[in-house]
Formats: structure tokens, sequence, C-alpha cells
């Protein structure tokens, strides 16, 4: 009996769940991503912008320039063939520190979704399918609470109250963030749940976990990628404003919001100290944005 | 009736996001390492005193214990004492909050008149220069922080064509109108003193500018998305049918409906601006309650930094319901039950 339940079970499965929605239709997938033209400048961005962050080391012209590296005779150095965005107030080369405040960021992009969004996901489908239980209602208050004040004022409070590190900020902004994740997630799993295969996998006594994580969670998956890559750009954004209010990484790793607030005194005359990193804050969030909605155009394309 | 039940429902919802807050706020505070009491009076106060200023501080009471004193003063307006200003954190804010609070309706009252201008206009002129201007402006205001505005504005206005101030509120030969609502302008108008109403809404521009930019473009693409999707409607050939000028159709029966989305935006905008607030501020050197927070935070200071999350919590939580209500009257067919998605 229990054999021919998970028999029945797979093939209903096999029938419904949509397979890899990725790696199936590359070709096709491609076609609607670059469409819109935009999407691909947003990848060519961000492409060179990993590439240069991981071989930060060795592609930067003064790579020790990202540490505890002081040289007054060159501080204050326009922009100029040997230092491209010019030289900050002790002599460190911009356009080098750049490039190193690039890797953080992305590693705090990368980080704080990771740990956003499986956590958001799990409690979002566990209360879109235990609808009408206690569990949902406390998921989804908690939920309403989080969503209840702006992220970045979150984010700044948390920070403020731990002591100001990169590890730190990003513990911050994952702090609150999970949520949006669980409502998303929530209301696409209560409606998930009444479809017919759902039902079928449940008659034929398929466990919760199953129900869970191989019929609801495989069909959520497409919005959930969608919006982490719709993401990416906000928590850049909110992780140098961040370090430019002195909460994020500390000197003299460079980030890029604390490199802004920098220069912000020395404005008139040496513009290039914060325009230039204002500039690296502006490129990376655009390509971040640019390939989010060639992501999405690709994820979506049949709904418009 | 329908109307008041759903309104007590919200306002019922308002109030338990902002005691769960408090909560969050208060274990937060308490959790992290530092003895309140401690660093209150520095690190050379004798010990019996700090046990003394513990004691007052009930920080020698269980947890829930503390939550609740703490609560009960918060209730009555008593947020303790600021650890840099030796003052109470309530005057502090009642100080602050004005300069914020006008710096922050001004971005949104640009962002109204705006936002629906442009949106408009991009749909009334789809897919021409006007249109494809305003996405590309739109991409930009999403990628560029507010503080990176400032901070060309700075460049820009401050010394390369000076022709707006950059830094404070009022210039320094003009003195503050008496204070009546701390809003500037406002007091300066209801004086009818119109020198200091000029300077201070002068000086108002740029930051607002800075602020608003960001959420403004993408608020018109919204209007923009709406109102061609409804063009293809049945009532507007209906309309169209009956003869009613075109731009009478856009304005009165177009517009109107397709402003509901952008309205829940703007709302959820409207009170995001007051975290971005925090480094406009910084710039411009505008005396708000942000600055004020970010000194706090800069030492450590935990009980103006609960109070002004709770606060500002508190806004953006009453800005939902007054958004709630705006777009119930934009649209009397909306279902009180499911009254806004996300």
């Amino acid at each position: 009996m229990r054999n021919s339940n998970q028999h029945n079970n797979s093939i209903a499965i096999s029938l419904v769940r949509p397979k890899s929605i990725f790696w199936n239709n590359l070709g096709k997938n491609w076609y609607k991503f670059s469409r819109n033209k935009l999407s691909i400048v947003g990848l060519v961005i961000v492409t060179g912008i990993i590439i240069s962050a991981i071989f930060a080391p060795w592609i930067t012209p003064y790579p020790e320039h990202a540490g505890p590296f002081i040289d007054f005779n060159n501080a204050g150095q326009p922009p100029s063939l040997q230092h491209l965005c010019g030289t900050d107030t002790i002599g460190r080369d911009i356009f080098s520190r750049i490039i190193f405040a690039y890797h953080g960021a992305l590693i705090m992009a990368f980080v704080v979704l990771l740990l956003a969004a499986p956590l958001g996901v799990f409690l979002g489908l566990i209360a879109g399918y235990l609808r009408n239980t206690w569990i949902n209602t406390v998921i989804m208050r908690i939920v309403d609470i989080f969503i209840g004040i702006p992220s970045l004022i979150l984010a700044l409070a948390i920070a403020a109250m731990l002591e100001p590190n990169l590890m730190n900020s990003m513990i911050a902004i994952s702090f609150g963030w999970w949520s949006w994740y669980t409502r998303l997630v929530y209301g696409m799993a209560s409606s998930i749940r009444n479809e017919y295969f759902v039902i079928a996998a449940d008659l034929t006594g398929a466990s919760k976990f199953h129900i869970l994580f191989r019929e609801i969670l495989p069909n959520c998956l497409s919005t959930v990628f969608t919006k982490m890559a719709l993401d990416i750009g906000w928590v850049i954004l909110i992780g140098a404003s961040l370090s430019f209010v002195g909460l994020g990484e500390q000197p003299p790793t460079p980030a890029l919001g604390q490199m802004v607030s920098d220069g912000a005194g020395y404005m008139p005359t040496l513009w290039w100290i914060s325009i230039f990193p204002s500039l690296a804050i502006v490129l990376i969030i655009l390509g971040f944005n640019l390939m989010g909605d060639g992501i999405r155009d690709m994820f979506e394309a049949g709904r418009e | 009736m329908k109307f008041g039940s759903f309104l007590l429902k919200r306002l019922l919802l308002s109030i338990f996001v902002i005691l769960g807050l408090s909560i969050l706020i208060f274990i937060i505070a308490r959790v992290v390492p530092g003895d309140p009491a401690r660093m209150t009076l520095g690190p050379r106060a004798p010990e019996e005193v700090v046990q003394r200023l513990r004691q007052e501080m009930y920080l020698d009471k269980p947890l829930p214990e503390q939550y609740f004193y703490w609560i009960r003063g918060a209730l009555s307006g008593d947020f303790g004492y600021s650890l840099v200003t030796y003052r109470k954190v309530s005057e502090d804010i009642k100080e602050y909050l004005p300069a914020t609070i006008e710096l922050c309706t001004f971005t949104g009252i640009q962002m109204v008149i705006f936002a629906i201008l442009f949106g408009t206009l991009a749909a009334q002129y789809k897919d021409t220069w006007v249109d494809n201007l305003i996405r590309a402006l739109s991409y930009f205001g999403i990628a560029i922080p507010a503080f990176v505005v400032a901070i060309f504005f700075m460049l820009l206005f401050g010394y390369h064509w000076p022709i707006l101030p950059v830094l404070g509120r009022l210039s320094s030969g003009i003195s503050y109108p008496t204070k009546i609502t701390g809003l500037l302008t406002l007091d300066s108008l209801i004086q009818g003193n119109f020198v200091v109403f000029w300077d201070a809404l002068k000086h108002l521009l740029l930051p607002s500018v800075a602020l608003s930019l960001a959420y403004l473009f993408q608020e018109a693409r919204f209007t923009r998305s709406s109102m061609v999707e409804n063009m293809h409607k049945d009532f507007l050939f209906a309309e169209r049918g009956y003869g009613i000028p075109e731009r009478v159709i856009m304005f009165k029966y177009l517009l109107k409906p397709s402003l509901i989305p952008t309205v829940s935006m703007m709302g959820l905008d409207f009170s995001s601006s007051f975290a971005n607030a925090f480094l406009v501020e910084m710039i411009f050197n505008w005396p708000g309650i942000s600055r004020y927070a970010i000194s706090a935070m800069m030492s450590k200071d935990l009980s103006v930094i609960s109070a002004v999350i709770i606060v500002l919590g508190a806004v953006f939580v009453f800005m939902n319901v007054i958004v709630d209500i705006i777009v119930i009257f934009l649209d009397p067919r909306i279902r009180l039950s499911t009254s806004r998605g996300i």
C-alpha cells in the first residue's frame, strides 16, 4: 500500500513539477533576457565589477593602498594617468580603493541575501501552508512589525547598537530583510496549496516536508530569484548608506560610502575624493538594477 | 460603518506594530554588551553611584519588568536622558523633529506634484522622447542614493554656481521667527514675515530636491504604467463615445483610478524619506532629528536611538493608515477587507 502510494506520487509530481526552470531553456531565456538591450548593459557592468573585485590585488595599480598606507608626497593629487581618480588626503590611489571597496560591497550583498532569503522563504512557506493556524498568525504578525519600519532606519539602529564593522552591518541589514521574502512567499504558497497537484500529493499521502519543499517551493523559486536579483542593488545602497554614516567597514579598509563622506569635507578643491566613489556607487547599483530587470523579464515575460 | 470598522482595524494593527517594534528595540538595546548605567556616568564614577543609578533605571529588575517601566515612561513621553546632550530625550526630539518634518513634507509635496505631472506626460506621449527621457531618469533615480545627489548639489550649487544656500535652515543674518509649530516656513507665514519665509524656502530647496529625486521618477513610472494599462479600459471608450473632451478624460477619468498604486508607493516613500534624511541632513548641516540620532549612534546613546526609532516607526505606521484612507477615497470599489496587497 505504502509503495503504491509512493509510486503514484512520483508520477503526479513528474507531471506537474516544472523541471529546472533555468537550464532547460537556456537559449529561450537568453533571448528573453537580451531582448532589452539595457539588461545586457547591466550584465556587462556587473560582470566587469565582479571580475575586477575578485582580481583586485592583481589588477589594481596600487593594491597596497587599500590597507594602512600613507604617502604625504602624493597627497591630494588630481586625476591623472598615474592616478586615474586622483589620490586622497593621505596619498592613497582612489581608483584602487574603489575596486577594493567593490569587493566588500559584493560580499555584503551576497551574504545579506543568502542569510535573509532562505530564512524568509522558509517562514513564508510554513505560514502559507499552515494557514488558519496560530503559527501563521505568529509569523505574519512578526513580519508586520519588521515591515512596519523602513529597512534603512532599522539597519541604522541595529548597526549603531553593535560594534561598527562589515560583519555587523551585514547582520543589521539582514535583520529585517527576511520579512519581505516571507510576505512574498506567503502570498504564493497560500494560493499554490489549493492547486490540484498539491491536493493530489496530499491525497496520495505525501509528507508535509515533501509538499512544502518539492511541490510548493519549486513553484515559488523564479519569483524569489527575481526578487533577489532586484534586491542586490538595494542592499548595496543601504550598505553604502551605513558606511557613509560610519557604521560599516572601518578605515583603513575602504568602503564606498565611507570614501564619499571622507571627501565631503574637502569638497570644492579636492572634489575627486568624493565624486569618484559617488559615481562608483551609482555604477554598481545601476548595473545590478538593469541586470535585475532583465532577469525579471526572463522569468515573467509570459505573464505580461 | 464599514469604513469605521476598517479604520478601527487598521489603527489596532498600527498600535500592535508599534508595540512590537518597541519590544524588539528594547530587547536589542538590553542584549548588546555594555552597562547603560556605567555608560551614563562614565568609566571613572564610583561603583556605588553606578549601583544606585542602576536601581533608579530599574536595571536590577528582570527584563519584562524593565520593559514595563520603559514603555510606561515612553507612553508619557519620557525616554530618559541623552548621554550626548545631557538633556531629556523628549525635549531634544521636540526641538529637532520639526526641522526634519519640514524637510520631509517639502519632499513629499514635490513627489506628489512632479511624479503625477511627469507620469501623466509620459503616458500621454507614450513611446516618444518624453517617455524615454523619464524612463532613463527613473533608472538613474533608483541607482543614485540621496546622499550622492546631495554631494553633487554641494559641489554644483555650493561652489561652482552659488545661487542657492547649501547649509542650515536660515542665512546667518536672519533671526528665527517665534516658535509656533517649529516649521520655519509655516511660522513665518503665520507671522507675516516674508523675508524669513523666502529665506527658509530657499534653504529647503536643495535638501528636499536631493531627497525627492530618488523617489520621484520611480513614482512617475508607476503612474505612467498604470495609466497606460487603464487606457484601453471600456469605461474610457464609453466616455469618448459621449464626446467628452480628451483633456477631461485624461485628468478626470483616467488619472484618478490610475493614481492608486502611486499613492500607496508615495506613502511608503514619504516615510522612508525620513530615513534618507539621516544622510542628507548630515551633508547640508540641517539641524534635524537625523543629525541628532547620528551623533547618538556614534556614542552608543541607546535611549536616544530607541526613542528615535519608535518615533519614526510611529510616523511610518501613521502614514500607512493615511495612505489607506486616501486609496479608499480614490477607489470606491475597493474591497475593504483586502485593502492593500503589499
